[in-house]
């Protein structure tokens, strides 16, 4: 059974990459809906509540950038780890995506790997962060 | 008026009073309020107000007349007059005036007795008035003397501001004299050294020596003059351009007798000239010396000395100018600037530099560079600025001129290579999806082996056409010079195997055979930088199978270990091309010929991104052909053979990829990320590194890495608290593994940082299996699917 906790949202204007992915990941286990451009994008990450999204810079209308700051505008309580996709790995794009909430990016083409790795790094959680630092470890 | 005391002046006095055997004689000057005594006899004061001068009274005669006072007692002019009625008891007074040629009294040569006279002689008259005519002769002679004193130092202060010195050879005795300025140009003190014409000669460059001497020659010979150019060598050994005018001095025989002239340090102006020339031939016009306009400028803007060189600069003549402040031929937008260099050297600054334009008679603007200088006057306050004017239009043109050409050429680059990224970017989505594709139906079970092969070559093609997109962007990297080489032990020879494999389906196709020519002496690891090694081959070797339509393609490698060069030829037996065209081959943008790129497809960059990479490596790249005996492409690059390889890259398996991940190494011993970063590239990482905690925090702020390797113990911030704030902080990378890397941590140790939140533990000395598989461990990169998900394959 697939479960609310395995929704991803790839939003990707070429169909070739938005399908590859979804395959990718549904072979892979994860529950992968898409959206064709940036509107649709906004408007089904509001509606599904996805627990990731993967989302393509370069789009028209809309595109990567103008997706993450209207979320943020729009629906702040839903904050969805995001993955982006450039072309080009330009590091001015990476930084301004980092700004706008986005944890990791990918450069096409990607391998399997590559994707895979990234997505569960999406999933990655954390409960545990030291406040105080021991003695005894900094004595190592 | 008090100029300095005259000794011939003071003997005529003494004299006047001699001749007319009185005790007191005088040369008096005089002003609106005082009468001063340039030079007095029997005397003790040395001025006198007016109200009280006898010579006051002379004044008001014609122009070189003489006033006779036989006794001041019965004269209603003087009878109350101090010096008449006090102890000084004056009775008799003859005074002559001084007159100058515009007809101007000045003062007197008087003689004064305490004894009243009964008349003086005609005799007595004219010697006196002789007399007086020699005070004027004297004192004009010593007007003109401290006005020349004057202008030598002015001369000296332009000669030192524009680096201009003056010389004299004395024929007869060969004896050169050499003004201060030359002396500091040659490097030598004028206290020790007194040069001849020998020492003088010796200075030059060894080569120029018999240029100088010819000239001499020639001179001595004819009486003509010369204008050279030549370099001298100073005593500190540094070189310089020097340009010297000789002019020649005929004596009463008819003969040179001398020979003097200007002697210049044209170092700066020599270098800047061949700067200039290798930018443009036009200006040429720079070899003329450059000549200066010099001008005395009084503290309230006035300029009683301008050089006549003015003409040239603005059209004016110096005497035009004379009336006007130097301010009203400064360009208009200048003027404030100039005020306030003026203001601030008439408050004491001694030196100011200014580039401004100046307005010529004809109203055109002229670039100028003005350097003034502060003169004090003997109470050391300011007195006058001289101003040496340099004409600097032609540079000014120049600096324009180059500042559009180099906007120009970045406009053109940046929208070049603005193009080129997007293009790349264009060709990345299809390029995803034709690999993605053909990844995911490779993994179909039960795929017949016939479209397994099929699906093979839709990957290497697609590989192909991503290396072209990415030498796009190397172009346009290429072209901006941010291409960075970077070395690690490669097994060149499988290198070049597996770039020869490549193309085999291309080969096989076309009845080609494909050969790898390897010399025992390229059987090593060498230090290279394989990505731009493989991609150098795999243009040339492309090259080749696409222009060879039957026969053979070789790749021979040899290292040659003498010169340390590791020499890479591709031979084929296509059509060859001439050897003219085969020069431009290596051109950027260039086509040999427009139909061949149509019939064969290519950007036609390949060869110049080849010449670029090779010669960014440090090597050389070429080929020889020769139409209808094939091309034999060449390269070679600097190397050495590396001894000891480091632990082979762990083989990655399947579909596990460690490709693209993305590794921070945060360690404050560059040798430590240098280890890091050589056994993280070979397995494809990208690496990024932080030398201390808090870089560590800065980097981790603003990009997302896959995994970070934390060294504990650090300068500024330890990695314990780097990686509490990095796991507390709301970031890419707040829930990313961070491993510790340290050098001495035992089992329990290992235990206590995992539980303070390291995710895993990597032991210095730097192990590269330990490392690797510590990242896989870490990262989701090993595995082909998320662990807490299973594999669902």
């Amino acid at each position: 059974m697939l479960t609310d906790a395995l929704k991803i949202l790839i939003a990707d204007d070429d169909a070739g990459v938005r399908d590859l992915v979804r395959t990718r990941l549904r072979i892979a286990g994860y529950d992968p809906h898409t959206a064709k451009n940036g509107r649709e994008a906004v408007e089904r990450a509001v509606k599904l509540r996805p627990a990731a999204m993967i989302l393509d810079i370069n789009m028209p209308e809309l595109d990567g950038f103008g997706v993450l700051s209207e979320l943020q505008d729009k629906a702040p309580d839903i904050q969805v780890p995001t993955l982006v996709l450039t072309g080009r790995q330009s590091s001015d794009d990476v930084r301004m995506a980092v700004a706008l909430g986005a944890r990791g990016y990918l450069t096409k083409p990607f391998t399997e790997a590559q994707l895979l790795a990234r997505v569960a790094g999406l999933f990655r959680r954390r409960n545990i962060v030291p406040t105080i630092v021991h003695e005894d470890i900094i004595e190592i | 008026m008090d100029t300095p005391s005259d000794p011939a002046i003071d003997r005529i006095v003494g004299l006047a009073a001699d001749i007319m055997d009185a005790p007191m004689a005088m040369v008096s000057l005089i002003d609106d309020e005082r009468e001063w005594f340039k030079a007095r006899v029997g005397v003790e004061v040395d001025t006198v107000p007016r109200s009280q001068s006898f010579c006051a009274f002379a004044l008001t005669l014609e122009a070189h007349g003489v006033m006779v006072v036989l006794d001041a007692t019965l004269d209603p002019r003087f009878r109350d007059n101090p010096f008449v009625v006090g102890d000084l008891g004056v009775r008799f007074y003859m005074g002559a005036l001084l007159s100058d040629r515009a007809g101007n009294n000045l003062g007197t040569l008087c003689v004064v007795d305490t004894l009243p006279r009964a008349g003086v002689t005609d005799a007595e008259i004219s010697r006196l008035k002789a007399l007086a005519a020699i005070v004027v002769d004297e004192l004009d002679r010593a007007v003109i003397h401290r006005g020349l004193a004057e202008h030598r130092r002015l001369l000296g202060m332009a000669a030192s501001m524009s680096g201009v010195g003056h010389w004299r050879l004395d024929v007869a005795t060969g004896h050169v004299l050499w003004s201060d300025e030359i002396y500091r140009i040659h490097g030598v003190d004028p206290e020790s050294f007194d040069p001849m014409l020998d020492d003088a000669v010796s200075f030059y460059h060894p080569e120029d020596r018999p240029i100088l001497q010819a000239q001499l020659a020639k001179a001595l010979a004819t009486g003509e003059g010369y204008e050279i150019q030549l370099r001298v060598q100073r005593t500190d050994g540094a070189m310089r351009n020097v340009a010297a005018r000789a002019t020649c001095e005929i004596g009463t025989d008819g003969r040179v007798s001398a020979l003097f002239g200007v002697f210049q340090d044209v170092t700066d102006q020599v270098t800047a000239l061949r700067d200039t020339e290798r930018s443009r031939a036009r200006y040429k016009v720079l070899t003329e010396m450059v000549s200066d306009v010099i001008a005395r400028i009084q503290l309230d803007g006035t300029s009683p000395y301008i050089s006549p060189r003015i003409k040239t600069l603005l059209g004016y003549e110096p005497h035009e100018m004379a009336g006007h402040r130097a301010f009203h031929f400064v360009a208009e937008h200048d003027r404030p600037a100039m005020l306030g260099a003026f203001r601030a050297m008439a408050e004491g600054q001694e030196e100011a530099r200014l580039q401004h334009q100046v307005v010529h008679r004809d109203g055109h603007l002229i670039w100028v560079e003005t350097r003034l200088r502060l003169v004090r006057d003997p109470e050391g306050q300011p007195s006058y600025i001289v101003a040496v004017i340099r004409d600097i239009s032609i540079q000014k043109a120049l600096e324009d001129d180059l500042t559009l050409a180099r906007e120009a050429a970045e406009a053109s680059a940046m929208v070049k290579s603005e193009f080129l990224a997007n293009m790349s970017h264009e060709l990345r989505t299809p390029l995803t999806s034709i690999i993605g594709f053909a990844g995911l139906t490779r993994s179909q079970p039960d795929l017949p082996a016939i479209a397994r092969d099929y699906v093979d070559r839709v990957e290497h093609a697609s590989r192909a056409l991503l290396c072209t997109v990415n030498d796009l962007l190397d172009f346009s990297k290429l072209e901006a010079g941010q291409v960075a080489i970077r070395t690690e032990p490669c097994a060149i020879a499988d290198l070049c195997q597996a770039t020869l494999d490549l193309f085999a389906p291309q080969a096989g196709s076309r009845d080609i055979r494909l050969r790898l020519d390897a010399h025992p002496s390229a059987a090593h690891h060498f230090l290279v930088d394989p990505d731009r090694v493989r991609q150098v081959l795999l243009n040339l070797v492309g090259n080749a199978v696409k222009f060879t339509a039957r026969g053979e393609v070789t790749l021979a490698i040899e290292h040659d270990p003498e010169t340390g060069r590791l020499s890479v030829s591709v031979t084929d037996t296509g059509d060859g091309i001439s050897e003219d065209k085969a020069q431009l081959l290596f051109r950027r943008f260039s086509q040999i010929d427009g139909s061949m790129t149509r019939h064969h497809g290519g950007t036609g960059l390949g060869l110049a991104i080849c010449k670029g990479l090779v010669e960014a490596m440090g090597g050389e790249i070429g080929v020889t052909s020769r139409p209808g005996e094939g091309s034999r492409f060449w390269f070679w690059i600097p190397t050495s053979v590396v001894t000891s390889t480091p632990a082979a890259p762990v083989p990655v398996g399947r579909q596990v990829s460690y490709g693209g991940v993305r590794v921070l190494v945060v360690d404050d011993h560059a040798s430590n990320r240098e280890l890091a970063r050589l056994f993280l590239v070979g397995i494809g990482a990208e690496i990024t590194e932080a030398v201390d905690g808090e870089a560590a925090c800065a980097r981790a702020a603003e990009w997302p890495f896959d995994v970070i390797l934390m060294d504990l113990r650090m300068p500024v911030m330890d990695g314990f608290e780097a990686l509490r704030q990095i796991r507390s902080r709301v970031g890419p990378n707040d829930t990313v593994p961070i491993l510790a890397f340290t050098a001495d941590s035992g089992a329990d140790d290992g235990a206590k940082l995992l539980e303070f939140g390291f995710d895993d533990v990597v032991s210095k000395p730097i192990d590269a299996s330990q490392l690797i598989s510590a990242i896989a461990r870490a990262t989701d990169f090993a595995a082909d699917l998320p662990g807490f998900l299973g594999n669902a394959n």
